[in-house]
């Protein structure tokens, strides 16, 4: 018997005694997490699911560490020292098989992809960086000069530490993109957070996908890192599921077997989406709109809901603001406080360690015909208009009635383009069938509207009461919590599409502060993840002193970089992932082999640097303290999460099996309730939105996209609107130089809808050139039935030089909305001709 | 005993064309470069991942394609040397690199377009050393290749590597000479054809729909 | 013209044929080192010029020996004159046959595989039974008749062995058609019609072989010229043309009939597709040729009735070519997916661009082995001529 496989009965024979623990662990654990009970299993990480190692093979485990959110558990086989395979390991759901000695294993999160496939060429890449280099031309123009380690942290060092003492403390700034979710060595508030608190250096902020979270925390109340959702798994339990802006069969490929399963069960699937997309095509019904109008459809099927009186009462009285009282004067709640009853200091809220308030919300009570405290109500009125004290009150039921009376279907149809039927039909299916559900993309946050956006959709549920059930979601499962340490972060952080403001004011939100001179930059591709990339090469780079980019490939960014430190593969380290993306489980992931070359894994990287610059001690201990400094914390240690525990038993689940988000129906607002109406809104940094955007924000409102709107006088100059998408074959810019995958997809595309093409004598095949006034890029023409009139389609993740010229991300508009503070991928409009052949 | 049918379901109401199969027989069988056994192809546009018809009138769905693994294959009765030949006891098609003289004949006469591949020269790799399993023949220049259900996994016990690894959970393999088996009774309870029935092949991969 | 310059004349010859021979046995040294890569031929379009010239072959080998042969079996008044050229002819064409397909062979070096492991079922392993029989009956009716031109063996053993190789001949022409003809995976091949056609198209092309051959050598005075026999040969050629292009009638309207269908589909290529251009070089050439053949006032005339000749071979040429290319051209399973294994080369583009895509087109290194090749039989041909007793005996 081979080594992996005594291996692996260890683990299964342990599995028993710790899941004895963890129920203790579990009882003793009184924090409430979400509104499920979490029991947290350890599983065997025993080969079950077909893999027999061959002679002289060993097999070790980690999962993908990227921002695909599948987050997969993979076998890594290990042969003559070096990684010739990987393959779907066990992430089994424990509870029938450990519990209950069901032999039936559920391999629901069993799971691999065809990137996940090809680690072996990613980690043998005959591009990778293999030793720390210094740049030997301009920034940008890519040459280099192999450099000593000792050489390159010395130079970073005296660099980092001049730009310090001559701007401040935090004109060093670390942006660090999600390549890698890894504790130690990527991305998630770990080594990384130390390294950033340790410096006293600016957190540069990713600020993207994450439109729409304003709004849905809005009506739900703050949830960290995005939103709360029932786990995927429990889709399958939905009769009626709208997928929103969510190509998931192309970008997010293992959410659809629990979709497909939902349908063989029955369920209906439609799927929202300006463009016929790989999801579209899998659908009973796809609804297709003008892009970046979905916020009037809601609203246009909120009014239908309303209008027909097919709304759910008990749970619009029971667990939403529909009846608290809203003052006509200022818009503002009626409150205990207002009657003289002061408000009182609640529990400590525990994903931001501070009080809550109690302050109860008033609302109408019929039979005393008077304003009560909401709690002390027999029966509050839905609707009217009351005077309280003198105060003229309505309730924000009818507030919201008002919002969306003039959005009935026909009248939307000018906005949306859909067919006022359509509406109806998709409104009343949604009030009526239950349990409905929301799946949501990135699609939908990604024009500057996203926040409003959030609203309606969380404003939909809560009219419907589909919500808080097996069978609902209201959005996408993202379990970015427990072992992720807030506590580990940088002191202050901007916004990276706030960085041109402090470039050319010195201010932040108005705020003085010192600018950016320096920038360590990791697990990120800004130069390429960004949009507006011309501003960022041309105008904004120029200004930093100094930068120094950790990564294993020469990416855009790693050109523009004047040090470039080569990391190590995901499988050369070892680390815990500390979160379960689209799955409920943390990970650790084992070091296969050593780090090739002379890469470095990064905490090694952040210990070196922290040393030289003086700051040594923070790094005192072995990998190992950081790694317990960095993952456990009082959340994690009371569901029994320790760094001991994720190491003995791989994989950790820290959720009920089914979760189910919001069950006990108690919301993160300060009522507790669903509050679609919001009296005081805040932006993504939780700060109160500016006082002339307020009322617009207090209800679900029609906000146009910032450009790309027919609506907009660039409209007449620029008519396609340039909507991207996130291919299978990258995640991000990650794996966009990985030969087989590139002998699937070898090169940049642009699908056009065959009518737009034929107006612009473009055939299928040609090299076209996509401009507006911020740049450009050169792609093949593929000619897609797909593709709604009016729009164009790129998958991304290329690099500059695998354009023909130019480059996608140099199209986006850096423009961003205040409230969502996001980079707004589709928020662009941009035209199409022939290419000429000019570079 | 008798014999074993083995084969493949394939449900494309759930196949999404995503590739996975295709790389993971790509790494398993440690395939020379740009050689693929087994492949995604869009029923659509004439383009991958492009519809047929037009906005908002579009239809889209894919099938996978390798070996057939017929009943009555095409490619084995053509063989001047039997370098391909069809398994008694499990019905894999197989092809026997070292018998091989590279007449390239079942090529020609597989209805199954693009299924087998031939190394038109010495095979090249991106990764200098042989990935995949350790079980698999070495590949050789000049001669036909193809898929052979992973044959070094099914002596493990195991499936096809293509199968577990499908991310819509699609794919199924098992014996069709086994009523019980999950395949057959896949084919008792959905509607289901075979790619190319007039080329009276009889394959043993069905596509459910 | 005298003998001299004859001489000289097969020197030089003789010389550059051997140098092609020796260049094409190099490329093809270069093909195995190197790989088939350097053809043109791709998974897609596994079979290319190296398969089309050993069809190709195979019917110019017919003419020959059916040319000397059915006047014996059945008695007509034949064309005693050339007939042992025809066979020679014949022989050399075989040989040809059978190198094109060892130069197709990605592994030459395991050729005794086929006596080793033969199946005989299938269609090749019959061809390599047929071809060599072939050839050995040839050679031994050409060693009969040069006997009996001494004397020797009797006119009844000739007549025997005569029908034998009619019969081998018939054989390998069918069997080259089945190859093909079986497939049902090409339904492009698949007609029961093939082996008629490969016969008819052998006669078309083995006979204006064998008459231009004639006319040259009777041009520089090795053979005598002899009006009548010429005049008989061309119509016998005119009138397998026409016969050719009938059973190609038969075949045609037989698929279009239903107008619809794939062989529909295949008429359509053919007639008005990217095909056309070569098909009607085929038909039209193919009944221009059959005017001036049979038409007396042209026939008389040697350089119409040789042009005439290498029209109707171009004409076969191309059959062979369209009925290669049409067995890829149509793939079975047409949606989108990525091409498996290398892709061809841009070389021959410009022919690709000319009429829409042809998914296949020979590269520049396969039209030179396969000059090499039919260099080697040209060399075969001058050397036999000069050395072997062909000559009409006096």
């Amino acid at each position: 018997m081979n080594e992996t496989q005594q291996h692996s009965r260890g683990r299964q024979a342990s599995r028993r005694t710790f899941l004895k623990t963890s129920a203790a662990a579990t009882g003793a654990a009184a924090l409430a997490f979400g509104t499920g009970k979490p029991i947290i299993h350890a599983l065997a990480a025993d080969y079950a699911a077909g893999q027999v190692p061959d002679r002289e093979e060993k097999i070790f485990q980690a999962p993908c560490y990227n921002n695909c959110f599948g987050h997969c558990r993979l076998n890594v086989h290990v042969r003559d020292g070096k990684v010739v395979k990987t393959s779907r390991a066990p992430l089994p759901d424990p509870r029938y098989a450990a519990l209950d000695d069901d032999p039936t294993v559920d391999d629901s999160y069993y799971r691999i992809c065809l990137r996940g496939l090809s680690h072996p060429q990613r980690i043998y890449s005959p591009t990778r960086l293999k030793y720390p280099m210094k740049r030997a031309g301009a920034r940008g123009e890519n040459k280099w000069q192999r450099i000593s380690w000792e050489e390159a942290i010395n130079t970073t060092a005296e660099k980092f530490t001049a730009v310090q003492r001559q701007y401040g403390k935090t004109a060093l700034g670390i942006h660090h993109g999600s390549g890698n979710f890894g504790t130690l060595n990527g991305s998630m508030p770990g080594s990384l957070g130390l390294l950033e608190k340790t410096l006293g250096a600016t957190n540069i902020d990713l600020a993207l996908d994450a439109g729409y979270i304003p709004g849905i925390n809005r009506v739900c109340g703050f949830y960290p890192g995005a939103w709360n959702t029932n786990e995927i798994a429990d889709i399958v339990n939905s009769r009626n599921i709208y997928v929103w802006g969510h190509n998931m069969t192309v970008s997010a490929i293992h959410q659809w077997h629990f979709v497909a399963d939902a349908m063989e069960n029955g369920a209906k699937l439609t799927v929202f989406d300006p463009n016929f997309t790989g999801i579209a095509a899998k659908a009973h019904r796809h609804v297709s709109m003008r892009p970046g109008t979905d916020t009037a459809l809601i609203m246009s099927m909120i009014q239908v809901i309303l209008a027909e009186k097919i709304y759910d009462q008990d749970f619009l009285l029971a667990h939403t603001c529909a009846p608290f009282l809203v003052r006509e004067s200022d818009g503002m709640y009626l409150r205990m406080s207002d009657m003289g009853v002061p408000a009182k200091e609640g529990p400590i809220f525990i994903y931001t360690g501070k009080h809550t308030v109690i302050d109860p919300n008033l609302v109408w009570d019929t039979e005393k015909n008077k304003a009560v405290p909401v709690d002390e109500a027999t029966a509050p009125a839905l609707e009217g208009s009351f005077e309280v004290r003198g105060v003229k009150v309505r309730t924000a039921f009818d507030l919201l009635r008002d919002q969306v009376a003039s959005f009935d279907p026909e009248t939307s149809k000018s906005i949306t383009d859909v067919a006022p039927d359509v509406v109806r039909a998709v409104a009343r299916d949604f009030a009526k069938i239950k349990p409905s559900a929301s799946l949501i993309g990135m699609g939908n946050q990604a024009y500057d509207n996203g926040p409003v956006w959030g609203h309606a959709i969380a404003t939909l549920h809560a009219v419907t009461g589909q919500i808080g059930k097996s069978g609902h979601a209201l959005g996408n499962p993202w379990f970015m919590y427990l072992g992720i340490n807030f506590g580990m972060a940088a002191p202050e952080a901007i916004a990276c599409i706030e960085l041109p403001e402090l470039l050319e004011t010195g201010k932040v939100k108005g705020k003085v502060r010192p600018p950016i001179k320096a920038l360590l930059i990791s697990q990120g591709n800004p130069i390429t993840a960004w949009v507006d990339q011309n501003y960022w090469v041309k105008t904004y780079w120029p200004t930093l002193d100094f930068v120094v980019v950790v990564d294993d490939q020469m990416t855009d960014t790693a050109q523009m970089a004047d040090i470039v430190l080569p990391k190590s593969h995901w499988f050369e380290h070892e680390d815990i992932l500390p979160l379960g993306g689209t799955h409920p489980f943390i990970q650790h992931g084992d070091k296969a082999i050593e780090p090739l070359y002379e890469s470095r894994p990064d905490v090694d990287i952040h210990r070196l640097l922290a040393t030289k610059m003086g700051f040594g001690e923070s790094y005192a201990g072995s990998n190992e303290d950081i790694l317990k400094q960095c993952f456990e914390t009082p959340l994690t240690a009371g569901y029994g999460l320790t760094v001991e525990n994720v190491r003995k038993y791989g994989t950790l689940r820290f959720q009920n099996k089914g979760y189910i988000a919001w069950n006990d129906l108690k919301f993160n607002t300060q009522s507790g309730r669903m509050e679609f109406y919001c009296d005081k809104p805040v932006d993504q940094a939780g700060a109160p939105v500016a006082p002339e955007r307020t009322k617009g924000q207090r209800l679900p409102t029609w906000e146009q996209p910032r450009e790309a709107s027919v609506d907009n006088p660039l409209f007449k100059k620029y008519p396609l609107v340039l909507n991207s998408e996130r291919p299978r074959f990258r995640v991000h810019t990650q794996w966009f130089n990985t030969e087989w995958l590139r002998e699937l997809d070898p090169e940049p595309i642009i699908r056009l809808n065959p009518g737009d093409a034929a107006k612009r004598n473009i055939a299928h095949g040609d090299y076209v050139e996509i401009y507006n006034d911020r740049g450009h890029a050169v792609a093949k023409a593929v000619l897609s039935g797909g593709v709604r009139p009016g729009v164009m389609v790129y998958p991304k993740g290329w690099q500059r030089y695998q354009h023909k010229a130019g480059s996608f991300s140099e199209l986006d508009s850096r423009a961003f909305d205040s409230v969502g503070i996001n980079q707004s991928f589709f928020d662009v409009l941009a035209e199409v001709r022939k290419w000429n052949g000019q570079v | 005993m008798a014999n074993k049918r083995l084969g493949m379901v394939i449900d494309t109401k759930r196949c999404i064309g995503c590739h996975t199969c295709a790389m993971a027989c790509k790494v398993e069988n440690n395939l020379p470069d740009k050689n693929w056994w087994n492949r995604t192809l869009t029923v659509g546009g004439k383009e991958m991942d492009t519809p047929s018809g037009t906005f908002p009138n579009a239809s889209m769905s894919y099938i996978t394609l390798a070996c057939q693994h017929c009943e009555n294959p095409a490619c084995t009765k053509v063989c001047p040397v039997g370098a391909t030949y069809k398994r008694e006891a499990d019905g894999v098609v197989m092809q026997d690199y070292d018998k091989c003289i590279g007449c390239r004949y079942c090529m020609v006469a597989c209805p199954y377009t693009g299924v087998r591949v031939f190394n038109w020269e010495k095979p090249k790799y991106q990764v200098d050393f042989a990935v995949g399993d350790a079980n698999v023949t070495p590949h050789q220049k000049h001669t036909v290749e193809k898929c052979m259900l992973c044959t070094h996994r099914l002596a493990k016990g195991l499936q096809p590597a293509c199968i577990e690894v499908c991310t819509a959970r699609a794919r199924h393999f098992g014996d069709f000479n086994d009523p019980n088996s999950k395949v057959s009774q896949l084919l008792l309870k959905r509607s289901h054809f075979q790619l190319l029935p007039d080329k009276e092949t009889n394959p043993t991969v069905y596509f459910l729909t | 013209m005298n003998k001299i310059e004859i001489k000289t004349g097969s020197q030089k010859l003789i010389a550059a044929t051997a140098f092609l021979t020796v260049i094409g046995f190099s490329l093809w040294v270069y093909q195995i080192v190197r790989g088939l890569f350097v053809s043109d031929m791709r998974n897609l379009s596994p079979w290319g010029l190296y398969i089309t010239m050993f069809m190709f072959f195979v019917g110019l080998s017919a003419g020959g020996l059916i040319i000397a042969t059915v006047p014996r079996v059945f008695g007509l008044k034949g064309f005693k004159p050339v007939s042992k050229i025809a066979v020679y002819l014949a022989i050399c064409c075989t040989v040809l046959a059978g190198l094109f397909i060892v130069v197709d062979l990605g592994r030459p070096e395991r050729m005794w595989h086929l006596l080793a492991y033969s199946n005989l079922g299938s269609p090749l392993m019959w061809d390599v039974l047929v071809i060599p029989t072939y050839l050995i009956v040839s050679t031994v009716y050409l060693w009969a008749t040069l006997r009996a031109e001494k004397g020797k063996g009797s006119e009844a053993s000739l007549k025997m062995l005569s029908t034998v190789a009619l019969i081998t001949a018939i054989l390998v022409h069918s069997v080259t058609a089945w190859i093909f003809g079986l497939q049902i995976g090409r339904p492009f091949w698949h007609t029961s019609l093939l082996a008629p056609m490969f016969i008819s198209s052998a006669l078309v092309s083995g006979l204006a072989l064998t008459l231009f051959v004639v006319l040259i050598l009777q041009k520089v005075g090795y053979l005598q010229r002899d009006p009548e026999s010429k005049c008989r040969m061309a119509s016998l050629l005119g009138l397998f043309v026409l016969v050719d292009l009938f059973l190609l009638f038969c075949e045609l309207i037989t698929a279009a009939y239903p107008l619809g269908g794939t062989e529909f589909q295949v008429v359509k290529t053919m007639l008005t597709g990217i095909f056309a251009p070569m098909f009607w070089i085929e038909v039209l050439g193919g009944l221009l040729a059959a005017f001036l053949l049979l038409n007396t006032g042209t026939q008389k005339d040697n350089r119409l009735v040789g042009g005439a000749s290498l029209l109707a071979i171009l004409g076969i040429f191309f059959k062979r070519y369209q009925l290669l290319l049409g067995g890829f051209q149509f793939p079975n399973l047409t949606h989108f997916s990525i091409t498996t294994g290398p892709v061809a080369p841009d070389a021959g583009t410009w022919w690709r661009g000319l009429q829409g895509s042809f998914i296949y087109f020979p590269s520049i290194f396969e039209w030179s082995l396969t000059i090499g090749v039919v260099s080697m039989g040209a060399l075969l041909l001058t050397l036999g001529l000069k050395y072997l007793p062909l000559k009409p005996a006096k």
